[in-house]
């Protein structure tokens, strides 16, 4: 899963360290290959954890400006995948930790706000035209039964159902035991198979 | 099929959560964008944080003047006014009557002692006394039921 990114790429595209060798040499401009490989997968990660799209795109500002500040740092024994998606997950589980705290005071032009900013996604969407009233609810409550597992549970959850990950790479991105990770999914899908019930038979 | 499989294939549909390609290929441009400004903004950012703090204090205290913070902004404004006082006292002793009290007693603040060495040992009928009340006399004059002057329990000789 490593060289997940690298080798799903046609040939011909720069593998992720050379792309960070020639940004560091001083070329910046190659840091773009880097943002257009990751920022869709990067999305998904941070959107499902935060279950907001204003919010998301950010936070992908950020953690993408963050990676390149601290791009000097990177150190080569681990894969720059595993590495940009720490600094996703790092950021956004600091994030939701302020935004507990800030919850009760958030506005209600600021929740509309987002649910303006939402509804523009869903008609933008590549799947937004045709999708049934039934998939939206379903959607709706996969994001609310998400909502309910800690951020740490939610975290491993969305990385290795919805990304993909595996158990080894999760535990390298979020600093953790493999078996920490096998814990966290088995008690995060048990939570999660009772929430949503009514869908699972 | 199992529920874990069931539940993985409802978790999949949240693949497809994600704004479209417009939304990516945009990305790259509003990045650069938004490094330019954190650039300029990280360079004022220090007098932005002091004006939004200040700007925020006071609209905390004129918005919602609690108790605690007009306690907390009182006490500050007396200690900052202190300070001050005693600070200027310091520096200019002349100016301030506590500071003239302290260094340079006048004739006038200073009536109970001795006017000089000579005073001190001469008899109490030769001291000055027009300047007294007429309760500083009669202290100066007190006596002890048993008829014996004050100043023969203050005294050494009195033993």
């Amino acid at each position: 899963m490593a060289d997940h990114a690298s080798s799903a790429s046609e040939p011909e595209e720069p593998k992720d360290g050379e792309l960070v060798d020639s940004v560091l040499a001083g070329n910046v401009n190659d840091y773009d290959g880097l943002v257009r490989r990751y920022a869709d997968r990067l999305y998904s990660v941070i959107y499902n954890m935060t279950s907001n799209h204003e919010d998301t795109n950010d936070l992908l500002m950020e953690v993408f400006d963050k990676a390149f500040r601290n791009l000097p740092k990177y150190k080569r024994n681990a894969s720059f995948y595993t590495w940009i998606y720490r600094v996703a997950v790092n950021h956004t589980l600091n994030f939701l930790q302020k935004r507990k705290k800030h919850r009760n005071n958030m506005s209600l032009n600021e929740l509309s706000f987002d649910e303006r900013f939402e509804q523009d996604l869903k008609d933008n969407r590549v799947i937004g035209g045709d999708k049934s009233a039934e998939l939206s609810e379903l959607q709706k409550k996969l994001n609310e039964s998400l909502q309910k597992l800690s951020d740490e549970h939610r975290a491993v959850v969305v990385l290795y159902d919805i990304d993909g990950m595996s158990h080894a790479d999760i535990a390298e991105t979020m600093n953790c035991s493999e078996g920490t990770v096998r814990s966290r999914l088995h008690y995060a899908h048990k939570h999660l198979q009772k929430l949503l019930n009514t869908y699972i038979g | 099929m199992k529920k874990e499989d069931q539940l993985q294939q409802l978790l999949k549909l949240k693949q497809r959560e994600t704004p479209g390609e417009a939304y990516f290929d945009a990305f790259v441009d509003e990045f650069h964008r938004y490094q330019r400004t954190s650039v300029l903004q990280t360079r004022k950012s220090w007098i932005a944080r002091w004006r939004r703090a200040l700007s925020e204090l006071a609209e905390d205290f004129f918005a919602t003047p609690s108790f605690a913070m007009q306690s907390g902004f009182a006490a500050t404004a007396v200690v900052v006014l202190t300070t001050v006082l005693v600070f200027w006292g310091e520096l200019n002793p002349g100016t301030s009557n506590q500071g003239s009290m302290a260094m340079t007693p006048s004739s006038e603040s200073y009536v109970y002692g001795p006017k000089s060495l000579e005073d001190a040992a001469g008899s109490p009928a030769e001291l000055n006394m027009a300047h007294l009340t007429s309760f500083d006399r009669d202290f100066e004059n007190s006596s002890y039921v048993t008829g014996e002057s004050t100043l023969a329990y203050d005294s050494v000789l009195a033993f």
